[in-house]
This record gives C-alpha cells, sequence and structure tokens, in this order.
C-alpha cells in the first residue's frame, strides 16, 4: 500500500519536474528558430542600410560634387583614435578621405567621422555617436564641431575667442572638447602620415 | 475587468504604471532628458507592450505555472529582439528615430509585470487593451516628466524655446539629479489629486 503510494508520489513528481521542462525547451526552440529565420531575412537590408547611412554621412562631411564616390572604408590598426578610413574621389582624382575615429570623452567612446580635404583642411565633423552629458558635453554633437571646418595642422583647445589653429572650447564641458579636438588631431596626423603622400588609395 | 475603455483608463490614471506602480524606472529617469525623448521612449513601449501582451496572452495555457518567468523572459527578450531587426531593417527612418529606445525596453520591468500581472490571466483582447493602456500612462508620465525637465533645465519643451534668453537655465534639472527630483515631485502631485479626489481611498 504504502509502496505503491510513494510509487505513484515519485513518478508525479518526476512528471512535475520534466512537463515544464520540455515546455520551456519548446518555447526557447522556437523563439531561436524565429529569431534565426528572422535574421536571415533581415541581414541583407540592415547591411545595405548601414553601408547607405555611411555613405550619407562620408558625403556630408566631404562634400565631393557630381560624379563622386566614396571607396569601401579600409580599417585602420594604429593611428590613435583613428579606426579607419574611406577615400573620395571624383574625375580629378582623390578629392580627400573620410576618416572614421574615437576619442575618450568625459562619459565614454566619441566616435566621429571626419572630412579632410587632399591638402590635409578638414571640411567637416560629424559625431556619429556619443554618452556625454545632456546641456553640457553634448552639445558638441549640435553644431559646435561646425567651427573645425577649415582648419589645418595640430589643433589646440582654448578658453574664449579662438584664433588661427585654436578650438574655443564648450562651456563647462572642457573634457568633451578636448575629445573632439584630439580626435580630430589624430585624423589630420593620420591623413598627413599615411594618406597624402599617395600611401592611401 | 473586460470593459476596454476602464482597463485603458485604469493604465492611464488608476493604476499609472510610472506614477502609481512605481515600476519602469530605470528609462523613466534616463530617457527624460526631454520632451522629446519621453514621447519616443513612450511610443516604443506601447508598441511592444500591446504586442509581447498579446503573445503571453496566446500562451497562457501552454505555459507551466512553474517556469513562467523563464518562458516570459524568453518571449519578451524574442519579441524585443525581432521588433529590433524588422525596424532596422526595412524602416531605418523609424529605426533612427526610436531604435536608440529598444535596448532599453529588454530591461523596461513594465513589459515583465504586465506579463505577470495581466497577460498571464486574461484574455487576449483585454491583455492587448492593457497593453494600450499602460503604453499610454508610461507615455503621458514620461512626457510630462520629459517637458518640465527641458523646460526648465533648457528653457525649451520639444525643441521650442520658451523661456525668454535672460532667464537661467537650471542644467541640474537635466542631470540625473533633476530626475528624482520631478519624479517625487510629480509622485506626490498625483497622490494630492487623488486623496483630494477621493480616488486614494478606493
Amino acid at each position: 500500500m504504502d509502496q505503491t503510494e510513494n510509487l505513484r508520489k515519485g513518478e508525479s513528481g518526476v512528471r512535475e519536474i520534466i512537463k515544464p521542462g520540455i515546455a520551456l525547451f519548446v518555447i526557447a526552440l522556437t523563439a531561436a528558430a524565429l529569431l534565426g529565420l528572422i535574421n536571415y531575412i533581415t541581414e541583407p537590408a540592415i547591411t545595405a542600410n548601414t553601408l547607405a547611412a555611411r555613405k550619407a554621412a562620408a558625403a556630408e562631411v566631404l562634400p565631393l560634387g557630381p560624379g563622386g564616390a566614396f571607396a569601401e572604408e579600409v580599417p585602420v590598426e594604429s593611428g590613435g583614435g583613428v579606426t579607419g578610413y574611406s577615400a573620395g574621389t571624383s574625375g580629378a582624382g582623390t578629392v580627400g578621405w573620410a576618416v572614421s575615429v574615437t576619442a575618450k570623452g568625459y562619459g565614454g567612446d566619441v566616435a566621429m567621422l571626419v572630412g579632410v580635404d587632399a591638402s590635409g583642411v578638414v571640411t567637416g565633423v560629424k559625431i556619429l555617436s556619443h554618452k556625454e552629458t545632456p546641456g553640457l558635453g553634448a552639445n558638441a554633437a549640435a553644431g559646435w564641431a561646425d567651427q573645425f571646418v577649415g582648419k589645418s595642422g595640430g589643433l589646440t583647445v582654448v578658453k574664449g575667442a579662438a584664433g588661427e589653429g585654436e578650438i574655443q572650447t564648450i562651456t563647462a564641458a572642457t573634457i568633451t572638447s578636448r575629445a573632439v579636438t584630439n580626435g580630430v588631431n589624430d585624423v589630420l596626423r593620420f591623413c598627413e602620415s599615411e594618406l597624402k603622400g599617395g600611401g592611401g588609395q | 475587468m473586460t470593459n476596454p475603455m476602464k482597463i485603458i483608463k485604469n493604465g492611464i490614471w488608476d493604476e499609472n504604471p510610472t506614477l502609481m506602480q512605481v515600476i519602469g524606472t530605470c528609462p523613466t529617469l534616463a530617457v527624460t532628458t526631454s520632451a522629446t525623448n519621453g514621447v519616443g521612449m513612450g511610443i516604443t513601449t506601447l508598441f511592444v507592450l500591446t504586442c509581447s501582451n498579446v503573445a503571453i496572452s496566446l500562451l497562457r495555457r501552454f505555459i507551466p505555472d512553474k517556469v513562467r518567468i523563464p518562458c516570459f523572459v524568453v518571449v519578451i527578450a524574442s519579441f524585443v529582439t525581432i521588433v529590433e531587426f524588422l525596424l532596422k531593417g526595412f524602416l531605418p527612418e523609424l529605426n533612427s528615430a526610436l531604435g536608440i529606445f529598444i535596448p532599453l525596453i529588454v530591461v523596461n520591468c513594465i513589459i515583465l509585470a504586465r506579463a505577470e500581472a495581466f497577460a498571464s490571466k486574461n484574455s487576449v483582447a483585454a491583455a492587448a487593451f492593457d497593453g494600450i493602456g499602460m503604453g499610454l500612462g508610461f507615455t503621458l508620465a514620461l512626457t510630462v516628466m520629459g517637458s518640465i525637465r527641458e523646460l526648465i533645465g533648457a528653457g525649451s519643451v520639444f525643441g521650442i524655446e520658451l523661456l525668454p534668453e535672460a532667464f537661467p537655465r537650471t542644467m541640474l534639472m537635466i542631470l540625473p539629479p533633476g530626475a528624482f527630483l520631478t519624479y517625487g515631485f510629480l509622485i506626490a502631485l498625483m497622490k494630492h489629486i487623488k486623496e483630494k479626489t477621493g480616488g486614494g481611498n478606493r
């Protein structure tokens, strides 16, 4: 009597463990299959969109004019914060480069795209992503970086009016201002040593 | 609790997820630096919450009680990821506006809380209305918080300058402490209104 009851209890106990286990397994399996399927469907579209967004950003920092095109981005391993560059060409040859660079900001990495023309002058700076303080450092992404346009050589950060080769800081966000300027300097140095001599195409 | 209007009103007012239930506080405090951010986070959550409520409600007879939490987590996480992939792949414009909020939704406990407290015990239609109501309540609360913080901190609402140039901007309100201050005052205000109207001692 006792034995059969124990046996029954044991059986139902095992079933109580196995049944939910199977249900969870089925749900996880379905979810994984669904995710795989969706990934398979959307991956080409996502890659195309990312590329298109990069090209659009590159065209923003380095205007090429009609008939211009950007080459595939070439990854860079050691160039300060520089992570890659893409040469922009028009009918007349290389116009300049759109260079990806990462700088250390106040809140984390600041990812930027810097346009430099063939003579080593900045044509545009676009901040792609950042984690700077809203209302302070984040202002760098809103128009502040436009003052880099037309500058070249090594740039320094100053408080107050900026002269030749100088960049005016954002009020109360010196670290962010310095980070962005350092990033641009890295790019200029990289262009000078690696690209301008015709080393990079 | 099957009257759709009643369920929706419950989400917006009686049991407002942000101000009454005090759930989903992490995205609430983090993204409400501007009114636009509040609306964006709110709308994204509204959509995901409604869909995940429906999914959980559909599966409620299949999901065993003992392992319901891991099941909810798997369903919700897969669901959010699918939405993210689809947005990135086929609606890049919408993705650039709302995409940054999607990873925050995975960690938003409103989704799990509603799955556990409502969707797993109610019909599909009721669960959908609960998602809409809670989503609207969340959106409203975040928009109000974002507007207050943006107005005092940056002098604007939805990016439109409202305060005169000479009026000092209180940067504190856009920084994390401002989130807690605004949140606290809003909860106090909500409690006050409820007590005045007798809604507090139902």
